[in-house]
């Protein structure tokens, strides 16, 4: 897994190094034992660098090889790198170069959202490139029937969770003639949700702006908040959405990772 | 062709790898010349060094300064290696659930060789609270959580750590282990099934430590609950907390083998841990 840098550099950084680093970077989320084989295609190296990167990082103890296997696993003495006093990175700062990632891809506008109750609220946000882009509305707050951060996360949320919200929030609230204000409607959207994996846009809420929206969960598979890319109704239309889907999620399943490693807000 | 068995030996890495561990052990962002300093290197060699950790997202620069603390990945990597503990995702639902209704904190403390690593913390509703950070690691006999782990393994083993303590030569701040005070908690771990320890200088909290034990009675590892004096007098708050500890205990006990950290069968004396740089960083007694 790699994430996205800052391209100011280049000399003087040692190749070598830093593909230590990225062996080293791929065990983050992961649970199960890695080999050489495995990494050096997701890696894109050769087996020989990915198993030298492996020797080293083990001999720095860094990494436990898991018995004769020839795979390895993060070892306990990463505690050495643990400082208390230090604030773990804030939702944020985890989030931010994925959002940078996205708005790179499409060139479009990326919100991160979290659910703050019955709520959904813009926590951050990077603007896409163009004269004609969505605006980050930083702070606004939607009921979690409304929008389409809105709805990844009340998809993601479990079907206990689903129908207390539409108990305490019946009748619910319309913005637009789409919003959906029927509680069968509701509940069928997010099965729809589900199925697909992402949450599109109704014109719930603004009716000239079109979207794609990713739930977010946290280490213990609670919601945790929701990504978002967004932009004029016009350009975000179903040929866009076939171009970039595939691109859109390679960079929110990696988002997803590190975001389940954290505890939600 | 032949994999080779050699690691990279470069100095160049080695290089790299030792300036993460100074800057993410650090309670203060690092310049430059204190990194190159402490590694003994001229300053361009570290530059280099820096330039990679930057570049790969393992350092970043402190706001508008040139000094550099730890990058995200730094800390993506401790929360996987949490992640291999299936105990904290196991008791997370339980533990929140004690924090939040009974009030009061509960952290997760889990055995590593003669070690013991924070694996998770509840605070109830506390919304100002003493740091205590998921993937800190302690010396069996330092704080309450890590003491309850080393009283509940019983008296061979303390005098196997005491032994181990004196060869490790431990560096940093951490008074040494007290042997009459080890044993006194142990036996009150054996009639009690729980030890207690009074508000210190860093906390205004009253704590107790339950051990808890995993698949085959082996002690894996304690719960350490900080209550307020008034509620560590109240007979019938500490009846009600011992039955929801009790809970705890029988999950973990249920869940067996599944609950097992790859780390749990290592012989402790192969376990490195001791030689923790960040220990001297520690100031807390928790």
């Amino acid at each position: 897994m790699t994430s996205p840098r800052q391209d100011n550099y280049g000399k003087g950084i040692n190749k070598a190094t830093q593909r230590v680093l990225m062996v080293f970077e791929s065990f983050v989320g992961q649970t199960t034992p890695l080999g050489a084989s495995e990494l050096s295609r997701r890696l894109d190296m050769s087996r020989n660098m990915v198993h030298r990167a492996l020797v080293t990082l083990a001999e720095e103890g860094l990494l436990h090889k898991v018995g004769e296997t020839g795979r390895y696993l993060l070892s306990y003495n990463l505690a050495r790198l643990q400082n208390t006093a230090v604030a773990p990175p804030d939702y944020r700062t985890i989030a931010k170069p994925y959002l940078e990632e996205l708005r790179d891809l499409t060139g479009e506008t990326v919100q991160l959202s979290i659910r703050s109750g019955d709520v959904q609220v813009i926590l951050d946000g990077v603007e896409g490139h163009g004269a004609v882009v969505l605006r980050v509305k930083l702070g606004r707050a939607l009921p979690l029937h409304v929008s389409v951060a809105s709805r990844a996360i009340l998809a993601s949320m479990d079907d206990a969770d689903v129908d207390a919200y539409l108990s305490r929030n019946t009748p619910l609230r319309g913005f637009t003639d789409k919003t959906l204000t029927a509680v069968e409607a509701v509940r069928k959207e997010v099965r729809a949700i589900r199925e697909r994996g992402y949450a599109t846009s109704l014109g719930d809420f603004n009716p000239s702006t079109a979207a794609l929206g990713f739930a977010l969960q946290d280490v213990h598979g609670h919601p945790h908040g929701a990504v978002v890319i967004g932009g004029p109704v016009e350009r975000l239309s179903e040929d866009w959405i076939v171009t970039n889907l595939s691109g859109i999620q390679g960079i929110v399943s990696r988002l997803r990772q590190v975001s389940a490693l954290y505890e939600a807000l | 062709m032949a994999v080779s068995d050699t690691a990279i030996t470069n100095s160049s890495t080695r290089h790299v790898i030792e300036a993460m561990m100074l800057i993410a052990q650090s309670p203060h962002p690092l310049g430059l010349s204190e990194i190159a300093d402490a590694m003994d290197l001229p300053q361009s060699t570290a530059h280099r060094a820096l330039m990679t950790l930057e570049e790969s997202g393992f350092a970043k620069r402190e706001g508008h300064s040139a000094k550099l603390v730890a990058g995200e990945v730094v800390h993506h990597l401790i929360r996987s290696m949490i992640g291999l503990f299936p105990a904290r995702a196991l008791l997370a639902g339980q533990m929140r659930q004690v924090s939040r209704e009974v009030d009061v904190t509960v952290s997760l403390n889990w055995r590593v060789g003669w070690h013991s690593l924070r694996l998770s913390s509840y605070e109830g509703s506390r919304e100002s609270y003493q740091l205590r950070r998921v993937g800190e690691a302690r010396p069996l006999h330092s704080g309450i959580g890590p003491k309850t782990i080393l009283a509940a393994l019983g008296p061979n083993d303390i005098a196997a750590y005491l032994d181990w303590w004196r060869q490790a030569q431990i560096p940093g701040d951490i008074d040494p282990p007290d042997a009459a005070e080890l044993a006194a908690l142990a036996r009150a771990v054996a009639q009690e099934g729980k030890v207690f320890r009074d508000p210190s200088d860093y906390s205004a909290l009253v704590w107790a430590g339950y051990p808890l034990r995993g698949g085959a009675g082996a002690v894996s590892g304690s719960l350490s609950i900080g209550m307020t004096p008034a509620q560590s007098k109240d007979a019938a708050f500490l009846a009600g907390l011992d039955g929801r500890v009790d809970g705890i205990s029988a999950g973990l006990l249920a869940a067996g083998e599944e609950a097992a950290s790859p780390f749990d069968r290592l012989p402790p004396e192969l376990i490195q841990l001791d030689q923790l740089k960040v220990l001297r960083l520690v100031s807390e007694d928790v």
